[in-house]
């Protein structure tokens, strides 16, 4: 099948378009310099390329594009109620990137976005001052990489270098850098900072190779993230979203103990931990983008917007997760994500 | 299905034979030639005439996920550089009435020089009023805009494929038929075999269940008296268990054998069953 898809589609990136306005900002000659085989296309706005009708994700996921673009306004969300806000009062995300160069099976962007290519806003100047204005006023939890994996691409952009930088300059904030990626290298100059939170998703090994599509493998995650925590990086794990399947319990049992047989526990600051539910719109998305896909097709109830495993089976799988957790961690240090009450 | 649309005879005239496509009379307007696997519509020049006879076309002979559309013709180019008989993919097409833009998927491998056609409704001579500078590779159209806009409402992005041939550098220089068909002919093979490798390998819309399984479904819900609602859980959960392990139909026969000798009484009895069915099939 490699070799198939060798034959047939383009490199990831082999296309990168280009607004007119940003073609001359720093971020992207840097960017450009990086992908010197690449063709590159003016556009007047990305919305022109990635918000066409009728595109197929699945289609695209096979041969991505990269749009360098600048964003004009909404550089910070507040947290949505189906974030997990680890116990801050000021949470905000913020989407410096839109969509992400893996491709999970359960992954919310594949239902939120129309096409698979990649948005990259390079006016991070911008970011920068909103967050400073922000901080005037109380510190700012501030997620960075929800709507895509900004460590996984980091030899490219170069952006949690930037935005590590930014926080050791201002105290009241507290970045989170989610991702799955175990390219140790893109970190390993990067200064540990007490305000910088390193987040790695981990997933059971059978999780990881039936849907997780182009991620690295378990333990090559796990290696990653002994070696930030052996430099300082201050790390959070996090088993979210949980797959139920017949032996989703020993797989994650084994999960858990690989990965605190691995890393010391004592120096992980906390777990999050989350069953996989999803919105009726985006399902609705994936099904059609992926009707092959038992994660997508599974008979799934639904209310107040939200599809999910059903209360009995989702409290049951957080209750038992809790549990194989606590044999490492305390439970005051395990985050589970809760629906919003009303 | 491969849809080929030319605003020209002598442009469609190397593809017909190239093909070997035999007129066909069921498109009202238009020169229709097919050989049942390949279609070529000449549209006439122009963006209108083009979405015209694209939309004619495709609202006769319904497109699906697994085919592909093609414009193939010639342009003028002001670029030197790019000789007369130069094959150009577009992965760029501006309107010039509108300043529109569109942009086909270039999600396949190809050897081909890519770049970026401007469609004006009139024949462009030398620098067109208005009309914005290109960079890179630039070359001038009549059609292509409106075959996609049209295109667009049958297609996705990554089945329209745009072909420009140099013919011109916008002198007003006249043409023959015969140096307009030579100049395509040159480019049908590399053209379309590389259509043809993509079209064999593009997955065609599949039913979700076979008449089999469509047909136990049916024997399921009514020996169960399933609400409309209960059908749809019924096919989803049925739809997960063959997505997870290949098939439904032995391990559901059995089940009916199993527990329904004879239909439920009530919807009751049936939801009490429907239970028992979920918790085995999820």
């Amino acid at each position: 099948m490699k070799s198939l898809k060798r034959d047939l589609y383009n490199r990831a990136f082999s296309h990168i378009y280009v607004e007119r306005d940003i073609i001359n900002h720093p971020n992207t000659v840097k960017i450009l310099s990086r992908f010197p085989k690449s063709g590159i296309i003016e556009i007047n706005h990305y919305k022109d390329v990635f918000s066409r009708s009728n595109q197929s994700f699945s289609m695209q996921k096979k041969s991505p594009s990269l749009i360098l673009a600048k964003k004009n306004d909404n550089f910070l969300y507040k947290g949505a109620p189906v974030c997990q806000d680890f116990g801050n009062n000021h949470f905000y995300y913020t989407t410096l990137v839109m969509n992400c160069i893996y491709d999970c099976e359960y992954c919310f962007l594949q239902g939120m976005y129309s096409s698979a290519n990649i948005v990259v806003f390079v006016n991070i100047e911008d970011y920068f001052e909103q967050v400073e204005k922000i901080l005037q006023n109380h510190p700012v939890y501030l997620c960075l990489s929800y709507d895509t994996d900004l460590l996984a691409l980091e030899q490219k952009l170069g952006f949690v270098q930037e935005w590590t930088s930014f926080a050791e300059r201002h105290s009241g904030l507290t970045i989170e850098v989610r991702t799955k990626s175990s390219n140790f290298k893109a970190i390993e100059n990067l200064k540990p900072s007490e305000n910088v939170i390193l987040a790695w998703t981990l997933s059971p090994e059978t999780v990881q190779k039936s849907f997780e599509h182009n991620t690295p493998p378990l333990r090559q995650r796990i290696t990653c993230i002994k070696k930030a925590i052996d430099k300082g990086f201050r790390v959070r794990i996090c088993f979210d979203p949980i797959i139920y399947s017949k032996d989703w319990l020993s797989s994650f049992n084994e999960l858990v103990d690989i990965t605190f047989t691995r890393i010391p526990a004592d120096r992980v600051i906390d777990v999050g931990l989350g069953v996989f539910r999803i919105s009726r719109d985006y399902l609705k998305r994936m099904r059609k983008n992926r009707p092959d896909s038992a994660i997508t097709q599974y008979p799934y109830e639904y209310d107040n917007g939200v599809y999910h495993y059903g209360r009995k089976l989702s409290d049951s799988i957080i209750s038992s997760a809790c549990g194989i957790i606590s044999k490492y961690m305390p439970y005051e240090k395990i985050y589970i994500w809760k629906e919003a009450e009303g | 299905m491969i849809n080929i649309f030319t605003a020209l005879h002598c442009e469609a005239k190397p593809v017909i034979e190239y093909f070997g496509l035999k007129r066909h009379q069921d498109i009202n307007g238009f020169q229709f030639f097919s050989n049942g696997l390949i279609n070529l519509l000449i549209t006439g020049t122009g963006p209108i005439n083009a979405a015209i006879g694209v939309t004619s076309l495709c609202s006769v002979h319904n497109p699906d996920s697994g085919d592909i559309l093609v414009n193939i013709g010639i342009c003028g180019t002001d670029n030197p550089d790019l000789k007369k008989g130069a094959l150009i993919l577009c992965n760029k097409i501006v309107d010039l009435s509108t300043y529109k833009t569109y942009y086909p998927d270039m999600l396949f491998k190809h050897s081909f020089i890519e770049g970026t056609v401007t469609t004006s409704p009139v024949p462009v001579i030398n620098k067109c009023e208005g009309s914005k500078a290109e960079s890179g590779i630039a070359v001038t159209d009549m059609e292509a805009s409106g075959v996609f806009h049209s295109g667009a409402l049958f297609f996705q992005p990554h089945q329209m494929f745009f072909f420009k041939i140099v013919s011109d550098y916008k002198t007003g220089e006249q043409l023959s038929q015969e140096k307009v068909s030579e100049l395509v002919a040159v480019n049908a093979a590399p053209v379309f075999n590389w259509v043809t490798q993509i079209h064999n390998r593009l997955p065609d819309k599949q039913d979700i269940f076979s008449v089999e399984e469509k047909s136990l479904l049916k024997q399921t819900s009514e020996a169960l008296k399933l609400t409309v609602s209960m059908q749809h859980q019924l096919n989803q959960v049925m739809l997960y268990h063959k997505v997870q392990y290949g098939s439904f139909t032995i391990e559901l026969k059995q089940f009916l054998v199993e527990n329904l000798k004879e239909p439920c009484k009530s919807k009751n009895e049936g939801k009490k069953y429907f239970e028992k069915l979920k918790k085995r099939f999820v």
